[in-house]
């Protein structure tokens, strides 16, 4: 019986045998970045940095989306950081970043990318990469300042026809945080924004272990509930994205809820014939848990043929 | 001791590996299956249903000993818009066999198939490993009625490296007494690990033939191993009249420093080197779904 105790115990501790999981997620994840901060506008802003050389090369900046964090970029940056520069960003309310007694929105988002981009050394002209909420952000910020990028590219964020302008922030996230007793219930809890299968979820599990943190009323999500939700309501995406000043693509996952026949045919007139919008078989919203190393290659191939 | 061996039964007798949902739909696609002939050879070659074909064709060309059925749980993500066909080369697959096979002939049989199956006026060539080389050899006659040339793991060496040559077939090919028994046989080649053993299952049910003395490989004996050695690929390569792109596998068993950075002097900058995380040499069998994104990333950029 005690033996069998033991082997149940080992089961229910939730650490995987790390020869479990595939040999490029333990390469990526042996890759470790520099964790570092900036202050902007009185709200320190960290973010992740890989590769320390001294590569003038255009580097790559990630942005998460909503509710996340950069280490949503940590298994996916390593794979770039051979050739170039690249940083993950955690926006304010989010991730390590300082919580904000104001509000949160592109008002106070495009500003934290700025001055990442500036403290990170990416280079003359980086590329800026935007999953959903983090797709928004990267309009707004690519259309005021997109002279200076190489390119934007932007993932599974949907711009509904006509109606991008009217939308208000969803009621639901004004709820209190939950507490939860230890950490393995609450990672447990974890659920991605909108709920979809995942074939992968050694991925799942390793950002919803960096979602969480200890205080003094027990464990909860790292998020600021105001910074949820607040986003890119009231924008006119489309004349952003339509009138971008730097290249753009699009990448999106043909299971994705939001991409609807509706939202793809009014997106399609946004980007011009020579902008990539690359469909991911078999991948949801969230493709880069779904379809990580094809998320590479096709980002990889992007990069190629803008001769980055 | 019966026990133990009624054992061993059960397990070689597992069922077969569960498919995800795309796999599933794209066999389901069935395509066409068409015959052209080509210096008095029957080639054979699918087609997909195409809803509009506005957009400049495809055409997939196999690895060595390999088949059009390789192609099945790829091609059908691109017939939306475009035709696309893949190729039975001469001794493989579906097509007849010949005395002696020549790389002019493979580069008749291509450009015939392109023809036949109403592939446009500039379609693109997708050709992996043995098809790659088939590919640069094309392209060496033809790639200014290409829109593109995409290679998937070939590799070319520098001249003096005397390591392409003949390699003769060596054995006969063994018999087998049924289909299960030779389908278990079939081994990726070069082998290599891989973790979608549905795709490996796939393509083995469609490498065997039952003939008189049992069931066999389809591939004639004859195709195997012929060397490429007298053909200046990286000439066909570096001179070629259309975009290109290069996709290999960061663990293929090809791959060395050396013939990469030889095969990449081949390339100009406007062209696509892409390394594949987490693939050996048969790419397309280890990340699937990253090789559909990858070429469709590719068209986008070359606007085809």
């Amino acid at each position: 019986m005690a033996d069998l105790d033991a082997r149940w115990a080992i089961d229910k501790s939730g650490k995987k045998n790390t020869s479990d999981l595939p040999t490029w997620f333990q390469w990526a994840m042996a890759q470790t970045p520099a964790s570092r901060f900036v202050c902007v506008d009185g709200c320190p802003i960290h973010y992740l940095k890989w590769n320390q050389s001294d590569s003038k090369s255009n580097g790559l900046l990630f942005l998460h989306g909503g509710g996340a964090h950069a280490q949503w970029w940590s298994f996916i940056a390593p794979f770039f950081a051979a050739s170039r520069p690249v940083a993950a960003i955690d926006f304010s309310g989010m991730g390590e970043s300082g919580h904000r007694s104001g509000e949160y929105g592109s008002a106070v988002h495009i500003p934290e990318i700025k001055a990442v981009l500036e403290e990170a050394d990416l280079g003359a002209h980086p590329v800026v990469v935007g999953h959903s909420f983090g797709g928004y952000m990267t309009m707004s910020y690519a259309y005021k300042y997109g002279a200076a990028l190489s390119g934007a590219v932007i993932i599974d964020a949907a711009i509904r026809p006509g109606t991008e302008d009217l939308d208000t922030p969803p009621a639901a996230y004004d709820r209190p945080k939950r507490y939860y007793s230890d950490k393995k219930t609450i990672v447990d809890r974890y659920r991605l924004m909108p709920e979809q299968p995942t074939n992968n979820p050694f991925l799942l599990n390793h950002v919803a272990d960096h979602s969480v943190r200890e205080e003094t009323d027990g464990w909860t999500w790292k998020f600021d509930s105001a910074a949820r939700g607040a986003a890119h309501y009231q924008e006119p995406l489309s004349d952003y994205v339509r009138n971008l000043p730097c290249r753009k693509a699009f990448i999106y996952g043909a299971e994705s809820k939001f991409m609807t026949p509706a939202v793809l045919k009014h997106m399609t007139t946004l980007f011009g014939l020579n902008d990539p919008m690359i469909a991911v078989p078999s991948a949801h919203h969230h493709l880069t848990i779904d379809q990580p190393i094809a998320f590479v290659v096709a980002l990889r191939t992007i990069l190629s043929g803008w001769d980055l | 001791m019966e026990n133990r061996s009624s054992r061993w039964d059960i397990e070689e007798e597992e069922p077969e590996t569960p498919k995800p949902e795309w796999f599933e739909w794209a066999v389901s696609q069935s395509p066409s299956s068409n015959h052209v002939k080509v210096d008095d050879c029957e080639i054979h070659y699918l087609k997909w249903t195409t809803e509009k074909a506005e957009k400049p064709g495809i055409l997939f060309v196999h690895g060595g000993a390999a088949h059009a059925q390789w192609w099945s749980f790829i091609a059908p993500f691109f017939a939306k818009d475009r035709p696309v066909a893949a190729i039975d080369l001469s001794g493989m697959g579906d097509s007849s066999r010949r005395e002696e096979y020549t790389n002019a002939h493979r580069v008749s049989e291509m450009a015939a198939v392109i023809e036949d199956a109403g592939l446009g006026p500039k379609p693109v060539v997708v050709g992996h490993s043995f098809g790659g080389t088939m590919t640069m050899c094309f392209c060496g006659k033809h790639s200014s009625e290409l829109s593109g040339a995409v290679i998937v793991d070939t590799f070319v060496r520098p001249p003096s490296e005397d390591n392409d040559g003949p390699r003769g077939s060596g054995r006969p090919k063994p018999y087998f007494p049924d289909k299960a028994t030779i389908a278990r046989r079939y081994r990726l080649s070069p082998y290599q690990a891989c973790d979608n053993e549905f795709i490996v299952e796939h393509i083995a049910q469609h490498s065997v033939i039952e003939e008189e003395r049992g069931w066999t490989w389809k591939y004639d004996d004859g195709v195997r191993g012929r060397g490429t050695q007298d053909e200046p690929l990286a000439d066909y390569l570096r001179n070629m009249n259309c975009p290109k792109a290069l996709f290999y596998g960061e663990e293929s068993v090809l791959l060395s420093n050396e013939v990469l950075a030889f095969t990449s002097k081949q390339f100009s900058g406007s062209d696509h080197i892409i390394p594949f995380p987490a693939s050996g040499h048969h790419l397309m069998l280890d990340q699937p779904i990253g090789f559909i994104a990858a070429l469709r990333a590719v068209f986008a950029g070359w606007g085809v």
